[in-house]
């Protein structure tokens, strides 16, 4: 990825589907007319695409405001389209319904079938056909995908599923009457006011049946909801709003808690982020490669307890990037222990402690525990390492 | 200029500056630095979100277009109707309160 792709990536973390691709194209036209502008002045490309990106600023300062106006809630809007409304309907059932889910189809699927390269950039495509010809070269560029993809993004919820489980679940939702699709009022038992639920910039048209992405529907509801967000099981959980409960995918394509709950936390640590002396951290959600791990950490809590790891490992790397960030993984304890993917030099139990290990560029990780009981106020409780057990 | 003092003033900015004629990002911050002498000086952090909110909002409309330079579009932004009607408010609402600390303060009126 060359250094343009990256920072347009950057700068458009958080945002996602149409509103991603216009932000990404938006920004990727006014940098290259700042790069042309530099090489009028006589600027080699290389250096004048180094100069536009310096005088972009912060990728991650355009992201935070990116995601400020693209998540908030459309007030403005709402007051447009409640004029007039349909009452999709009020029933009650004591079964909890579940909502189908697929597999997101814009993200990579990280396979390079002829399918695959057809819908590709041919930019895209051509490189990736060089790659594949190469021996070995299959599994490395699959590898490759697997490392960056986030599975944040990948499950998307059949909306007319959600409306009607929470219908079903005695939850009144209206949809406005100039429809938008993805845009819908809840009024939740237990609540007196109906509250918006603006999915709208996160929904997807597949083959005529609309979707929308599952962990926005976490984040828009923790920021929200009149009522208490939480989650259930770890695989396709079980999504309780108060007394109302709605199961979340099914076995054909499952759901996944921990998703949904680094989501939740990504959302967190942009508005309230963790700070040393007050200078925030930047912590980001990392991706896992399935099946890498390199350490474990003993801890004695019950199977099924949440956890947050942050490491320094990218900003301690030998040689880092100069967008190392610190990130962040969710973790659920099984018999008694926490699979990392790092190699691990030392556990520290604050902020600070982690900042001082990144100074003497030592890889260090810190252990939250993760409450999750309402996710609108997620609740994280530093670990001190004297109850933690390294096993390399 | 200070960050904050800017916050206050960017809408009516951004919506003056397209009053003319629909500009996009880069005109807007080279429009804005001559028109002021440098006093503002926006950065693109700031800029591009301000722009997706007043485009949220309503008040402007954006647009990909060519250049005649050729390479990828750019973003043309325009005033909507009700983006005047808003420019208009807030320029009367910025008058009046200029005028106000100007008779505190004094100076030419």
């Amino acid at each position: 990825m060359n250094e343009t792709e990256r920072y347009l990536r950057q700068a458009t973390r958080g945002l996602s589907g149409q509103a991603r691709r216009d932000a990404q194209q938006e920004l990727r036209g006014a940098i290259e007319d700042k790069v042309w502008r530099f090489t009028l002045l006589g600027l080699p490309e290389e250096k004048a695409i180094r100069a536009a990106l310096r005088d972009l600023g912060d990728p991650h300062a355009i992201a935070l405001g990116f995601t400020q106006v693209h998540t908030l809630p459309k007030a403005a809007l709402a007051a447009v389209l409640a004029t007039t409304a349909t009452l999709l309907g009020v029933q009650a059932l004591a079964q909890v319904p579940t909502v189908h889910a697929i597999a997101d189809p814009e993200y990579q699927s990280c396979v390079y079938d002829e399918a695959a390269l057809q819908r590709a950039s041919i930019e895209d495509a051509a490189r990736w056909r060089r790659q594949l010809a190469q021996p070995g070269g299959r599994a490395r560029l699959e590898a490759a995908c697997q490392a960056t993809t986030p599975s944040l993004g990948n499950t998307l919820l059949r909306l007319s599923d959600l409306t009607s489980a929470l219908t079903k679940t005695g939850v009144q939702v209206r949809s406005p009457e100039r429809r938008l699709d993805g845009f819908l009022y809840l009024t939740v038992p237990g609540t007196p006011e109906e509250q918006t639920l603006d999915l709208s910039e996160y929904t997807r048209d597949i083959a005529g049946e609309i979707y929308v992405q599952t962990w926005s529907l976490i984040n828009h509801l923790r920021r929200t909801s009149g009522v208490s967000v939480r989650l259930i099981g770890q695989v396709n959980p079980v999504l309780e709003l108060g007394k109302t409960k709605i199961q979340l995918g099914t076995s054909a394509a499952p759901v996944l808690a921990t998703d949904l709950y680094a989501g939740a936390l990504s959302d967190l640590l942009h508005t309230q982020p963790l700070s040393v002396a007050d200078k925030p951290l930047r912590i980001e959600y990392g991706f896992d490669v399935p099946g890498q791990v390199r350490s474990q950490i003993g801890i004695d809590v019950p199977d099924g307890t949440l956890f947050m790891v942050i490491s320094n490992a990218a900003l301690t790397a030998p040689k880092p990037s100069t967008d190392a960030v610190y990130t962040f993984r969710i973790r659920v304890a099984q018999g008694g222990r926490i699979a990392t993917p790092f190699a691990i030099g030392s556990l520290v139990h604050s902020t600070s402690g982690l900042v001082q290990a990144t100074t003497r560029r030592q890889p260090t990780l810190l252990v939250y525990r993760f409450d999750t009981r309402d996710l609108r106020t997620p609740k994280l409780t530093p670990v001190p390492p004297s109850n933690l057990k390294l096993h390399p | 200029m200070d960050a904050q003092q800017l916050k206050g003033h960017l809408d009516l900015l951004l919506l003056a500056s397209l009053e003319p004629a629909p500009r996009y990002g880069g005109q807007i911050i080279a429009d804005v630095q001559a028109a002021t002498d440098g006093y503002f000086n926006l950065r693109e952090g700031t800029l591009y979100p301000a722009l997706h909110r007043l485009e949220k909002a309503g008040w402007i409309q954006g647009e990909f277009q060519l250049l005649p330079r050729g390479g990828s579009p750019v973003k043309v932004y325009t005033l909507t109707p009700s983006g005047r009607d808003e420019l208009k408010a807030q320029r009367e609402a910025f008058e009046r309160f200029s005028h106000a600390v100007r008779g505190i303060i004094g100076g030419g009126a």
